[in-house]
């Protein structure tokens, strides 16, 4: 085989394999996510959120519900560092979850990952999966590291 | 953290229920769509989600949710045009049958009602925390997401009781009702005009302000909603098992006397109990919704926004008096309404 064609499969096979990659796993998508949660407009940050939406251990089931409590989190919050910490698989709903909780966890797609983000005032984890112009979707923001 | 399975629901119930829903509904739907615009959903009594179309029919038991720019209007079978504004759940009950009368609500968010069939057949207007008899009436109502219910009369009268106190509206007149609370001061509303989202972004303010009060409210109308399905879950199962039993009867008298004497079991007995079990389902149906609404869209989102008020501070005092509230309300609601919920309900 000449070497054009080589070079050219081999960048096929790049291009396939990043396709098939979930952003969730990619860092530079997810800190992507991250930079909108620390500073970018609020609408901005529902346009890549999913619905329902897991607030701490509360499920948030409309978009102008997630607006107001995104904003009041926002206000409450200090700053986010945009790099993405330890990622992990999400796991299943934690024992003993109230209903509406087991039935989000139950709905995580399979790529979902909990995202260990630091900020001024200590660390949270957020939840990110599935994909949005080529960004996870942020799925929940839950406190502390998990 | 350890995986946990989502509880089983009790499957025959609902199977049952919903046969018995599926084959009574066909014959009448308790709604029509007749204007859709923007984003508009019926989520129905079985769980699917699907876009609302002009024309498209609405049984007892479903829930019509609008999104930012979604509003829609229903001719009620019972008599009567809803029309549903944007950002609004809106929950429907059967048409009204012996003893039950129907029955519309918002869970949040504003819909205005106009009745236009004969009088002394007019549904009970309202929404999970609130409740209102009218008469002949045109009205709007506005639930906000504390569960403060505003009613507004264009038209005709309104009774509202609440917490033992009864107000009567006129035309022009409102009145607003928190949760867990007597009814306010009645009010020209044409002099009190409001912005929907104003009202709301300031009510939420104010539950910030005093949250445990709030919480106290709210979870007393959640109590009185859960004592409604504990007291009528036992009538229901039971008209849904009979009505069960007699379409087995069925298959038996065919067998053994034929097709007349079946015929004659299926028109005398089996018919009539599958409208009555119908009724009495999506009447109770509306009670479980009312409770399911009350936590997704009330209680979920006021305590996610102290959550985030106190995101940081997690030990606070009044964020953990306002847990102790909400946890012990949940624990009787996780143990007595979500056996007759279905995941797909959420």
């Amino acid at each position: 085989m000449k070497p054009r064609m080589i070079a050219i499969a081999a960048v096929a096979v790049l291009i396939s394999a990043c396709a098939t990659v979930p952003p969730s796993t990619r860092d530079d998508r997810v800190a992507d996510v991250i930079g909108l949660l620390a500073d970018a407009p609020i609408p901005s940050v529902v346009e890549q959120a999913s619905l329902p939406f897991l607030f701490t251990d509360q499920v948030v089931s409309s978009e102008s519900d997630l607006t107001a409590v995104l904003t009041r989190f926002r206000s409450a919050a200090v700053t986010i560092d945009p790099v993405p910490g330890a990622s992990t698989p999400a796991p299943g709903a934690p024992s003993g979850s109230r209903f509406d909780v087991a039935v989000f966890y139950d709905r995580l797609p399979d790529d979902a990952r909990f995202v260990r983000v630091e900020t001024g005032a200590g660390p949270l984890t957020i939840i990110v999966g599935g994909s949005r112009n080529r960004r996870p979707l942020l799925m929940g923001i839950l406190r502390g590291a998990q | 953290m350890i995986a946990t399975r989502i509880r089983r629901v009790p499957a025959l119930y609902i199977v049952v229920a919903l046969a018995i829903g599926s084959a009574a509904g066909a014959a009448a739907q308790d709604a029509t769509v007749t204007f859709v615009d923007g984003g508009v959903d019926i989520r129905t009594e079985a769980g699917v989600v699907r876009r609302a179309d002009f024309g498209s029919g609405v049984n007892g038991g479903d829930r019509i949710i609008t999104d930012r720019r979604g509003e829609a209007e229903l001719d009620l079978a019972a008599g009567g045009t809803v029309r549903v504004a944007p950002d609004t759940v809106f929950i429907v009950s059967g048409t009204p049958s012996g003893q039950t009368q129907s029955r519309v609500a918002a869970a949040v968010g504003s819909f205005s009602f106009r009745f236009r069939a004969a009088a002394g057949n007019e549904p009970r207007v309202g929404s999970t925390t609130s409740v209102a008899g009218v008469r002949g009436t045109e009205l709007v109502v506005y639930v906000a997401s504390d569960g403060t219910t505003r009613y507004e009369v264009i038209e005709g009268r309104v009774e509202i009781d609440s917490d033992g106190r009864t107000v009567a509206l006129g035309p022009n007149d409102g009145v607003e009702v928190r949760p867990g609370r007597r009814p306010g001061q009645v009010f020209s509303f044409l002099e009190r005009p409001i912005d929907y989202a104003v009202w709301n972004s300031g009510l939420i303010d104010e539950f910030l302000s005093s949250p445990v009060d709030s919480i106290r409210g709210l979870a007393a109308e959640m109590h009185a909603l859960i004592d409604e399905v504990e007291r009528r879950a036992p009538q229901s199962d039971a008209m849904s098992e009979e009505a069960r039993r007699a379409r087995v009867r069925l298959d038996e008298i065919r067998e053994k006397d034929g097709d007349d004497a079946a015929e004659k079991h299926f028109t005398d007995v089996l018919t009539p109990l599958r409208i009555a079990a119908r009724a009495e389902f999506v009447s109770f149906r509306f009670v479980v919704l009312s409770a399911l609404s009350l936590d997704q869209y009330i209680l979920s989102r006021l305590a996610a926004e102290i959550e985030a008020a106190y995101f940081f501070d997690p030990d606070a005092s009044v964020l953990r008096e306002f847990r102790a509230v909400l946890n012990d309300v949940r624990a009787r609601y996780e143990r007595i309404v979500v056996p007759r919920l279905v995941p797909s309900d959420v």
